[in-house]
């Protein structure tokens, strides 16, 4: 039982510490949006196409 | 437990049977089978036959002796048996409809029209998609050239003219598959797509077998997946065109793939490339798209494994939902069933690759046994699950078993389970208070030295100096800590989630990663110590983070997309530090070749590694049997039975001794084998323990493909050379001298011979100065060249890629301190086992001309000679005084009327040549071009009229003559 709280208390702050760092780069990094990364991977696995949420 | 964990041995070790001994009887396996069963069924019977006609099943599972000793040994032999039949069995494809036998009966001009449907999700490698097509079924196609029109009178050529096709029948397909390289210039390379129906025309061909030594038997590699051909999708050679898209076919597997392809969306929409490649690799086994550069540096760091989708990455999905579900309160009994039914998914969206099955088999025992039979007492073994999942593994695809990926999976398991406690106990005993201190700066001197100094790993005997380096260390840091009563740090203190990981890291090193990466790959990562230290952990929140972001973009509506985002933007930090580390280490610390040990050799490792593991166990079990058979000897009616045992044990062992000992190769007193390096040349010369080449093959950088890596780094390695004596190079044209370079980076050479000038202060030459050292045999290029033109720049790919070889050669000379020569005719060169003399050129000419100039080499070994020729055959006759046995050539001969009348003199036991025709990239203005393939049309039936076999590289593979006493033995590597 103590194992598994400390499993899901790791998931939590991981996931909350995961949140701040993402939401830092995307303020920092402003090319760091969907359509650029949609226009970097053209190449990358070409058949999968992007029709949802590619702006 | 035990007695399955006994018959899953037998099973595999009849498999390996099969392997080992080359048998391909499957009648004989199966009858025996049913004969050792046979044998096992009557003990039994004796002991329990009574009981069981009276129904008393649980008293026979309450004996202390369920199963009598007698057949258990028969089941075992039954397993074994059958495990080679299945072996066996799965060997053969000679049905008549079978794929390989079709295809088999004709050339590979034939064109083919193949009907069948993709098997399963196109993976992306490189430049084309590979496609797995079943085929379902296939017809001969023939082009005639008809008049269809004849408006120029009757007898009259003229007209018009169109193609038409005529097709034979079409034949049912009953197994085997086809590989289908799809390029990125077709139209289909974005269609193709799992369960289409697809149909292909074109040329097939066979991967190429073992064609050098120490090489990879490509062919063989891809029988074990069951494909059979390949063909290439390209513009104007062959086409694959989609019929129909089928929505039949698993429903779990089209689930398992619409879940992948909708993580994939999102990682493309949420992290940029490159650093998108690598989440779709770490997450759903997504090799393909990652940049080379990557890739290169993930081998050298040893880190490569994270994108193999192993047993890590089941493990890390199996503790996310373990940890997810915990946190919503569910109860395991309930959860449990799910956890198997995604572990299963995640198998089928990274490939079904044996080491996630593997892992998704063991994860679901153990989940299923906490969750189920926990209350009755059962508690799983790793050995047992182990057994489990390679049992299903080879019962559904036996020819696994001797597959890198299933090997090296199955013994990370078993290194864990076995060598990480013991490995433990090691640690704590060994780093405490200074004994910590000294291992710890040991190591820190170890890493310090090759880094400030990486030519160090060059050196012949580094891999013992540095194993005998560890165990001194390992020796006086365990005496160290032994002593002192300072004790104040130690390895003991660590937190002992961070003690266990440490001792996993030394299992896997010595047990799996060490001995098998030499074993198959013929190298060995010194950085990945240090660098999984960082990998693992790290690679497991990037696993979880972007499975979350990949479920959570996918399934949830509208802010999904969003909240991925930002989840794989923070994710994206970790992939950049990631790739960063692996560049840093394989910047910093160097990756040298291993010399590839035998079989023999890694049993032996494994033995010794077991002895010295377990030492106080065998020990004890020793002194018990020593004790038993004592105490028996003493009885007299056991005194026979004994006896008898004993003789039984030494007869097996020499008949064991004397099997391995006839499949030893006696070793030739002089060895030459020319390579197969394609375009280009090397041959290898061995003799009195010492290796000589002779050219050092093409490194051509536009294609990526280093021959001196691929070709020559192998056969070295295969060979366990420690180190190169000597490397005379025939001439300075590109294809004989540009693989050396990395085959300097990892042996190092003692002597460099070269008949051209050759600056050794390591200061590059400009194009100006190369043209005025060399003389081309380019006549357009050299008019240009003397008429002021292009004087400052090569005129072409080729000229760029012979002036910066030279260029490279000259650094790499000055960078690794080899001592260079230069020779002329009349030089003797005696420092590698074998006499050499050089006939050819005299260099009375102050210019050097590189398809004159190439060296003739005089090689002698007791009374037998053998000349090598560059390719120029003018000089032969007048400059060879001898009859050579064999003639080894580094290209087709020019002329050949010459090389006809030399040899025809001669009369020699083999002519062998190397020979490709050059990429059509290398021929740029490149003279000849036109002269190269008019040549090779018309030597090919000349050359065969000769009275003497002549060997082709680009037919026969490498080319193998081997001298022993005053006879020689020729071999090549591809039997025609």
């Amino acid at each position: 039982m103590q194992e598994s709280n400390d499993a899901t208390r790791f998931l939590i702050v991981l996931l909350v510490v995961t949140m701040m760092a993402g939401v830092l780069v995307l303020v920092v990094k402003s090319d760091y949006r969907i359509r650029d990364n949609v226009l970097s991977n053209l190449e990358y696995y070409p058949h999968i196409k992007l029709e949802k949420g590619s702006d | 437990m035990l007695t399955f964990i006994l018959l899953s041995l037998a099973f595999i070790g009849g498999m390996g049977f099969a392997v080992i001994s080359g048998i391909t009887a499957s009648g004989i396996f199966l009858l025996l089978t049913g004969v050792f069963f046979l044998c096992a069924v009557i003990p039994f019977w004796f002991k329990h036959g009574s009981t069981l006609l009276s129904g008393g099943y649980r008293a026979i599972m309450a004996d202390d002796e369920p199963i009598p000793a007698l057949s258990m040994i028969f089941l075992m032999l039954t397993m074994m048996m059958f495990g080679s039949y299945k072996y066996v069995v799965e060997l053969r494809n000679d049905s008549s409809g079978h794929f390989q036998t079709i295809c088999e009966k004709y050339d590979e001009t034939t064109i083919w029209r193949i009907r069948g449907r993709v098997t399963g999700e196109p993976t992306l490698r490189g430049d084309y998609l590979e496609v797995i097509v079943q085929p379902e079924t296939m017809r001969r196609v023939e082009r005639k050239r008809v008049r269809v029109q004849n408006d120029s009178g009757p007898g009259k050529s003229g007209g018009s003219y169109e193609t038409v096709d005529e097709s034979s029948e079409a034949q049912t397909v009953t197994g085997g598959l086809l590989m289908a390289l799809v390029y990125e210039d077709n139209e289909v390379f974005r269609e193709v797509d799992f369960n289409q129906t697809v149909e292909i025309e074109g040329q097939l061909s066979e991967a190429s077998e073992k064609r050098n030594p120490g090489a990879m038997d490509y062919r063989q590699y891809l029988r074990n997946r069951g494909i059979f051909r390949s063909i290439r999708i390209m513009p104007r050679r062959a086409a694959l065109k989609v019929i129909e898209q089928k929505d039949s076919g698993a429903v779990w597997y089209r689930f398992a793939l619409y879940i992948k392809n909708e993580i994939l969306r999102v990682v493309k929409q949420t992290m940029p490339y490159p650093e998108s490649s690598f989440l779709g690799g770490v997450l759903l086994g997504l090799k393909g798209g990652l940049p080379p550069k990557v890739s290169q540096e993930f081998r050298m760091t040893g880190v490569s494994h994270v994108l193999a989708v192993s047993g890590l990455h089941v493990t890390i999905i199996a503790g996310l939902l373990y940890g997810i579900f915990t946190m919503l309160r569910v109860p395991l009994r309930v959860f449990a069933p799910l956890i198997v039914f995604s572990l299963f998914t995640f198998a089928l969206i990274v490939g079904w690759p044996s080491s996630a099955v593997r892992a998704a088999l063991m994860n679901s025992l153990f989940i299923l046994s906490m969750a189920y039979l926990k209350d009755t007492g059962f508690k799983m073994s790793v050995i047992f699950s182990l057994c489990v999942a390679s049992d299903y593994i080879l019962f559904m695809s036996p020819l696994q078993l001797t597959e890198p990926s299933f090997v090296l999976s199955v013994m990370a398991i078993y290194a864990l389970a076995i060598f990480s406690e013991p490995s433990g106990v090691m640690l704590r005993r060994m780093l405490r208070g200074p004994g910590l201190a000294f291992a710890a700066l040991a190591t820190a001197a170890f890493f310090i030295s090759i880094i400030v100094k990486k030519s160090l790993v060059l050196h012949p005997y580094f891999f013992q100096l540095a194993f005998l380096y560890v165990v001194v260390t390992c020796v006086v840091s365990t005496k160290l800590s032994n002593r002192s009563t300072f004790q104040s740090f130690s390895f003991e203190m660590l937190p002992s989630w961070l003690q266990s990981f440490l001792s996993a890291q030394i299992a896997i090193l010595v047990a799996m990663m060490g001995p098998l990466s030499a074993f198959y790959f013929g190298s060995f990562s010194l950085a990945s110590p240090v660098a999984n230290l960082i990998a693992i952990p790290l690679v497991g929140v990037i696993v979880q983070l972007g499975m979350i972001a990949g479920l959570i973009g996918s399934f949830v509506p509208f802010i999904g997309i969003y909240i991925a985002l930002v989840l794989n933007a923070a994710n994206w930090l970790a992939v950049k530090f990631f790739l960063g580390m692996a560049s840093f280490f394989a910047v910093l610390i160097p990756f040298p070749r291993v010399s590839q040990p035998s079989f023999a050799e890694l049993v032996i490792y494994y033995l010794l590694l077991h002895g010295f593991y377990f030492r106080h166990e065998i020990k004890t079990w020793a002194m018990a049997i020593y004790g038993a058979v004592s105490e028996l000897w003493n009885e007299p009616e056991y005194k026979t039975s004994l006896s008898a045992l004993a003789i039984f044990i030494v007869v097996l062992m020499v008949t064991g001794a004397v099997f391995v000992l006839s499949g030893i190769e006696r070793q030739p007193d002089l060895r030459m084998t020319m390579l197969d390096v394609g375009f280009g040349s090397s041959m290898m010369i061995e003799a009195g323990g010492k290796i000589m080449l002779v050219d050092a093959a093409l490194n051509d950088t536009l294609a990526g493909v280093d021959r001196g890596e691929r070709v020559i780094q192998p056969a070295l390695s295969g060979k366990q050379a420690k180190e190169v004596n000597a490397v005379i190079l025939s001439s300075a044209l590109p294809e004989r001298i540009s693989g050396l370079s990395s085959v300097l980076s990892t042996y190092r050479v003692n002597k460099l011979y070269v008949p051209f000038p050759l600056a050794t202060d390591g200061v590059r030459v400009d194009f100006e100065e190369y043209v005025r050292l060399f003389a081309f045999g380019d006549i357009k290029m050299e008019k240009r060249l003397k008429s002021g033109q292009n004087a400052g720049i090569p005129p072409g790919y080729f000229w760029e890629l012979a002036y910066e070889s030279y260029n490279r050669l000259i650094e790499d000379v000055h960078h690794y301190g080899i001592p260079v020569q230069q020779i002329k005719a009349g030089d003797k060169i005696v420092d590698a086992g074998v006499n050499i003399e050089v006939m050819h050129p005299d260099l009375s000419k102050k210019v050097f001309q590189q398809y004159y100039d190439g060296l003739i080499l005089k090689i002698s070994y007791g009374s037998q000679n053998y000349v090598y020729l560059s390719g120029n055959a003018h000089p032969l006759n007048e400059s060879v005084d001898f009859k050579p046995d064999f003639i080894f050539i580094a290209d087709l001969p020019y002329p050949y009327e010459a090389f006809e009348k030399f040899a025809k003199s001669a009369n020699p036991e083999g002519v062998a040549i190397s020979f490709r025709f050059p990429s059509a990239w290398l021929m740029e203005n490149f003279h000849l071009s036109g002269t190269i393939s008019s040549r090779n049309r018309s030597y090919a039936p000349r050359l065969k009229q000769l009275n003497f076999p002549v060997y082709m590289t680009s037919e026969n593979g490498a080319v193998q003559v081997d001298q022993l006493r005053n006879t020689l033995y020729t071999k090549v590597f591809v039997k025609e």
